[in-house]
């Protein structure tokens, strides 16, 4: 109860700091598709959602941001090219550069947790090894 | 009166000399390297070498006006920055989602012609690329990523 309270104020803080539209209607797809090369269980999905999609979204005001990661399109991305993505995302996560200093300064609860990052690089080396197994 | 400016300045710009800045170290080609890890063709090889080592690699060449203050500050700068960001000499111990992510980069930065550096190529003439060499070595990068994909 207590995490989704905070999730859903955290995603209000970054809504209305970012963005005057509604927000994005990105569609993640659940672990349990498999058919999808790229897809996010709850745990990530909720991360995501709190501290990332505010900014690496289609409609985002942040056009740096928006050119270097859009979750969604992570989705639909071919096998090199998400590799890619994910190379960058597993880099970012060891420099602890994301969400950007600014960001974190203003919401320090935009700050990614220690176990934050340890679910997303899970996720990010699973994610390979799927793509590997392609 | 503008004697004396200049006295001022030329003694200002001897003392700069004294502040050049900490050259970037220059090594030996180890067998990391990306030329010979990955067997790359001579043609490929030479662009390469011409236009990226500079910036790129360990085997750096500087040249007369990185001994002059400041612009020794901006050169050391850019090979900084250009290793960081990408070290050929490294290659081999790069991961390979690392390398795929370089060869997609290099892909995207020689097509827009962000590299190499404007300012380097009005120093350096063998880095202008031409739009067929910047197609070598882009169909290369490319050819070379879809290999490395399929690798253990």
């Amino acid at each position: 109860m207590k995490t989704s309270i905070t999730t859903i104020l955290l995603m209000g803080i970054v809504i209305i700091g970012y963005s005057q539209k509604p927000p994005t209607q990105v569609l993640l797809v659940p672990a349990a598709d498999s058919s999808q090369l790229v897809s996010f269980s709850l745990d990530v999905m909720n991360i995501i959602d709190a501290k990332c999609i505010g900014c690496h979204a289609p409609n985002a005001r942040n056009e740096k941001a928006r050119k270097a990661l859009q979750w969604e399109k992570l989705q639909m991305m071919e096998k090199m090219d998400a590799y890619a993505q994910l190379d960058e995302i597993s880099e970012v996560l060891e420099e602890g550069s994301m969400p950007p200093k600014r960001m974190v300064e203003r919401y320090p609860n935009m700050k990614l947790s220690e176990k934050e990052i340890a679910v997303l690089k899970d996720w990010v080396s699973n994610t390979l090894t799927k793509i590997e197994g392609e | 009166m503008i004697r004396k400016m200049l006295i001022i300045l030329a003694v200002g710009a001897i003392i700069l000399q004294f502040f050049r800045g900490e050259e970037p170290e220059v090594a030996e080609v180890t067998e990391n390297d990306l030329i010979l890890s990955e067997a790359v063709n001579d043609d490929v090889a030479l662009l390469l070498k011409s236009a990226c080592y500079d910036c790129h690699s360990m085997q750096t060449v500087y040249p007369w006006y990185s001994y002059i203050t400041p612009a020794s500050w901006f050169v050391f700068d850019h090979i900084r920055d250009g290793r960081d960001e990408l070290n050929f000499s490294e290659w081999a111990n790069y991961e390979k989602r690392r390398k795929i992510r370089k060869l997609k980069e290099i892909t995207e930065e020689v097509e827009e012609k962000h590299m190499p550096l404007d300012s380097y190529i009005s120093m350096h003439g063998e880095a202008n690329l031409s739009q067929a060499q910047r197609e070598t070595i882009i169909n290369w990068a490319e050819e070379l990523g879809q290999a490395t994909l399929l690798r253990e």
